[in-house]
């Protein structure tokens, strides 16, 4: 198993290199975006209007992390991955308007998404769920939140090193590990339904 | 025995930053057994998550996973036992209490509006189940419930034609629908009869009996053991990326039902299957330690 040390902005190229099943380490500046973000962003996006932050050859990670602002600097109590098959019908859009390089969930995106990812040089890692105190680990920095009055849904703005495990699972030239096991999943159910 | 405000309160406290933190020795012992069986990547992403779950035990301030769940506390008073509060009061306090504490995730929003409350209770939240029982004694339970397979979970009104196959098929078909997004390898909580409501409840339970034990009953404990042998044929794996183990264990409860019905409910838990009991004591409570026996 190789294991590939990515840091951001991310290039193209690397991507391109980046093959399903090939297990990734991540360092440098994520973005949090749960679909409440995802919209408001795209929205702004279609109006005409700049994004707040910078997400060329950048990260989107699927997650709304709990975050201690008791005292001082607020910081990352708990993250880890959210689902992001909930974004599957706007995804394609954003990768459009966002020169983004790699999004970070669980339990994969589909068709139309695999599509615009091949199209526009992006792959999809999937982060473990459940496994927020291995994610949390791997944050060493909020650099800040965009949207706070969102809670768990704004946008922060984080710096990680050597985040991991992830594993791509969807790359730019159409493979998908999701697709494959849904399909033999499919497959096992017609069988078990019909025995 | 007189149960007040402050010991309900402190014990929810309690129980929620501990269902948190400790996988519970049941689920890991089945993840374990898991790891034996599954190779390459699909071996990789359980030892990840034993792995998890022992660092979040030993911190003592990391939670196993970001997402707290809906709190589902089951209540169960005995005779002799005097409630001096109301109890789902006591219990959303001591919820609110463990959430300022340690920084948890506030999940609690309004079902229409969508405006988040900001301390994880709420109208009819957390969720309280509460029965008188025979014995002695009072005993709380909380499941601290995964959204992600709360969410993938599914209730049929069968025709009673369907029978005990029926019921099989929609069990098989939803695991196979909740896929990757119920967090697999999941722990299946299946309720059998009863009406629309007693349904769905009957399957949050079955998610509260201890894991490895069947149920006394030889015909549902035969359908438990049948339906996780059919579920890790569907091929789904850890985290619906592939493998042997789609499935950790299945608990069925049942009830009678009318004969005009065939309710099934299928309550799906994600592997990290975080729950905590304690029993009510004079004056205070104990946390229950559970062994790997249940």
């Amino acid at each position: 198993m190789i294991l590939v040390e990515l840091e951001t902005p991310i290039s193209r190229e690397r991507i391109m290199g980046l093959r399903a099943g090939d297990s990734i380490s991540l360092t440098g500046d994520v973005y949090t975006m749960r679909d409440q973000a995802t919209l408001r962003l795209l929205e702004m996006a279609r109006a005409g209007e700049e994004p707040p932050f910078d997400l060329s050859g950048g990260v989107v990670y699927h997650a709304g992390p709990a975050v201690d602002d008791s005292g001082g600097k607020p910081r990352v109590a708990s993250i880890g991955p959210t689902t992001s098959a909930r974004v599957n019908s706007i995804m394609p859009e954003f990768l459009e308007r966002f020169d983004v390089r790699l999004v970070i969930g669980k339990g994969g995106m589909d068709g139309g998404v695999l599509e615009a990812m091949g199209r526009r040089g992006c792959a999809y890692a999937s982060a473990i769920g459940g496994c927020a105190a291995l994610y949390t680990c791997s944050v060493r920095e909020l650099v800040g939140i965009t949207w706070e009055e969102m809670g768990p849904e704004a946008v922060h703005h984080l710096r990680v090193e050597r985040m991991k495990p992830l594993r791509v699972t969807m790359d730019a030239h159409g493979g998908s590990i999701h697709r494959d096991v849904e399909e033999g999943t499919g497959r096992a159910l017609v069988q078990l339904l019909g025995e | 025995m007189e149960i007040t405000f402050e010991v309900l309160e402190d014990c929810a406290a309690q129980l929620y930053w501990r269902a948190l933190r400790v996988l519970p020795p049941d689920v890991e012992k089945l993840l374990a057994g898991a790891r034996e069986r599954e190779e390459g990547e699909a071996a990789g992403i359980i030892r990840s998550m034993i792995e998890n779950s022992r660092l979040a035990a030993s911190s003592g301030n990391q939670i196993i996973c970001q997402d707290t769940g809906i709190p589902v506390f089951i209540l169960e008073i005995g005779p002799g036992c005097e409630m001096a509060c109301d109890p789902a009061e006591a219990l959303a306090s001591g919820v609110k209490r463990a959430t300022k504490k340690h920084h948890l995730r506030a999940n609690c929003v309004s079902a229409l509006t969508r405006v988040n409350t900001r301390t994880n209770a709420g109208r009819g939240y957390p969720v309280v189940h509460h029965f008188t029982k025979g014995s002695e004694g009072a005993r709380i339970t909380l499941l601290a419930k995964g959204s992600g397979s709360e969410s993938r979970s599914r209730l049929a009104m069968l025709d009673p034609v369907k029978g005990e196959r029926g019921i099989r098929d929609f069990v098989l078909r939803t695991v196979a629908e909740g896929g990757p997004r119920s967090c697999p390898p999941v722990v299946v909580g299946v309720g059998i009869g009863g009406s629309f409501d007693t349904v769905a409840l009957l399957s949050k339970l079955a998610l509260a009996r201890p894991l490895g034990l069947h149920s006394p009953d030889a015909a549902l404990a035969r359908m438990e053991g049948d339906l996780l042998g059919d579920m890790n044929r569907l091929g789904i794996g850890p985290m619906g990326l592939g493998g042997r183990t789609t499935a950790l264990w299945v608990s069925i409860e049942s009830a009678d039902t009318h004969l005009t019905l065939n309710p099934v409910a299928v309550n799906l838990s994600c592997w990290a299957h975080r729950r905590a009991s304690a029993r009510l004591l004079d004056n205070g409570f104990e946390l229950e330690v559970w062994d790997d026996t249940g």
